[in-house]
């Protein structure tokens, strides 16, 4: 069964306010803002299995973190804060989002010195606002991760996500976990390369090329109303879609070249493939350019 | 008479206190670039001196997430402070085996004074901010000097006698230690050609994952 969206909302805001009210209660630094602007070419933004389905675009993004940090006692600290993000669409205005929303996260180091990995727990908790208002939701997401340099130049960061969002329409709506994990290189004080690589499993949303036969919109290929699911006609694309709800596993895998300008300055270039099986098998590569700025 | 004393007292002083030297020590790298914040030390060989520890501790500051100075370099014995003067907490510390201490999170002036009582290099840190480096040469003599960014560091003040020259640098290859004799009234120049490493800080810029500390 599936909650009201603003059943849920009120518990994450609640979730999110008491969090927020833990880190307000000890001494803080803060605030620290970080902007990322990136620009992202996707070559299938309907995650379409094949032909016809199968459509590209570029979305433009702008995401700002406001975050405090507390000390909780020796090597532990507490990051909390807001974050939004605005993406633009151009070739598919319904895909228009603005997202606002609380994280807290919790940080521990496990000893003394760069070398001494890290682990972190966290919640996050977003409202997400699409110009197609059936896309608009809310999100709850636990997050745990952990970190270890292995020596000046190499840093292995892992995280796992359990996440939760609720749509105005069920086809948005669903649950997921995944796992991602990062090396970051850095070949000197300027250049860093990332490998990327991820796991997700849980609900996403596939999109066929639908016809209009009998009166209705219906996937061409009939196949797929086989599977479980809500399934409904959409028109963000211009053309006609089905958009399915159903229970995908996507592999990642990527490449970043990140060269720092100045301290607080660095620019990310970024390549992931993204390997997903649904009722088909489909793919998607996802390049990206952002430039990230910490004041 | 009067003269005969002046005299007798002039040639006391002469022998208690010989003129001094002057050692120059000039740094540069195999381009002929000079090698900043190097620390030249002369010891003299055989007898041990006195040394004469600074009453006031020496300050090494904390700003814009980085210490200040790189290098600093001390006789054994020596307080130090580590004035915070970021609006962000720093938690300071050093594994190294010369000294070992840690200053949990603090802003402002923190409450310890770290004396440094044995000689050795020691790499200072902060446990938040992993790129944040500077390091400490505590020193068992009192000739020792920094370079600047010339290259260039001076030691005065030496009394006439057989010296170990060493000079250390956070990158420095290869160890440089060779001996030299200074007389009285000397006043000579050291060329040391030193090979330095790369300079392998951690990386401060952030990154679009998000996942540095800040």
């Amino acid at each position: 069964m599936i909650r009201h969206p603003l059943a849920r909302r009120s518990t994450l805001a609640a979730l999110a306010l008491g969090l927020l009210s833990a880190g307000a209660s000890v001494a803080a630094d803060g605030p620290y803002v970080t902007t990322v602007a990136t620009a992202t070419w996707q070559d299938n933004i309907t995650d379409a299995p094949s032909g016809d389905g199968v459509l590209g675009a570029f979305t433009l993004g702008s995401t700002t973190d406001v975050s405090w940090l507390a000390s909780l006692g020796f090597s532990t600290l507490l990051t909390y804060g807001v974050e939004s993000t605005l993406e633009i669409c151009p070739r598919f205005s319904g895909l228009d989002s603005f997202s606002w929303g609380p994280r807290i996260s919790w940080r521990h180091k496990l000893g003394v010195g760069p070398y001494a990995p890290f682990v972190t727990v966290g919640l996050e908790g977003s409202a997400v606002a699409f110009s197609d208002h059936e896309r608009s939701r809310i999100e709850g997401v636990f997050t745990a991760g952990g970190g270890q340099r292995l020596n000046d130049a190499v840093q292995l960061l892992v995280d796992a996500r359990a996440g939760t969002y609720n749509a105005n329409d069920l086809v948005y709506g669903g649950n997921y976990v995944g796992a991602n994990a990062t090396l970051n290189w850095d070949v000197s004080g300027t250049w860093r390369i990332k490998l990327l690589g991820g796991w997700r499993s849980g609900d996403g949303v596939s999109n066929y090329a639908a016809q209009f036969v009998g009166g209705a919109w219906t996937p061409i290929d009939p196949g797929i109303l086989n599977s479980p699911g809500w399934w409904h006609y959409v028109n963000t694309y211009n053309q006609p879609f089905t958009a399915f709800r159903l229970g995908i596993r996507t592999l990642s895998s990527g490449i970043g070249v990140c060269p720092a300008i100045g301290r607080h300055t660095s620019l990310a270039l970024q390549f992931v493939r993204l390997d997903s099986k649904g009722y088909d098998r489909y793919a998607d590569d996802v390049a990206s350019a952002s430039i990230v700025h910490r004041f | 008479m009067r003269r005969l004393i002046a005299i007798l007292t002039l040639a006391c002083l002469c022998r208690s206190a010989p003129a001094a030297g002057i050692v120059r020590v000039v740094t540069r790298d195999p381009a002929g670039t000079p090698v900043a914040d190097a620390v030249a030390s002369l010891t003299l060989v055989g007898s041990p001196e006195a040394l004469t520890v600074p009453k006031e501790p020496v300050a090494i500051v904390q700003r814009d997430q980085e210490f200040s100075p790189y290098v600093t370099a001390v006789v054994v014995g020596t307080r130090v402070v580590f004035p915070n003067r970021d609006t962000v907490q720093h938690h300071v510390y050093s594994v190294s085996a010369a000294k070992k201490f840690e200053i949990p999170l603090y802003i402002g002036d923190a409450a310890e004074t770290i004396v440094f009582d044995r000689p050795g290099v020691v790499t200072l840190g902060c446990n938040i901010h992993d790129w944040m480096v500077a390091y400490v040469v505590v020193l068992s003599t009192p000739h020792f000097a920094k370079t600047d960014s010339g290259g260039s560091a001076d030691l005065t003040s030496l009394p006439p006698g057989r010296y170990r020259l060493e000079v250390w640098h956070p990158r420095l290859s290869a160890k440089v230690d060779r001996e030299l004799t200074v007389a009285e009234h000397d006043d000579t120049t050291q060329v040391i050609s030193v090979t330095l490493r790369p300079d392998r800080r951690i990386r401060r810029a952030p990154d679009a994952g998000g996942a540095d500390y800040r």
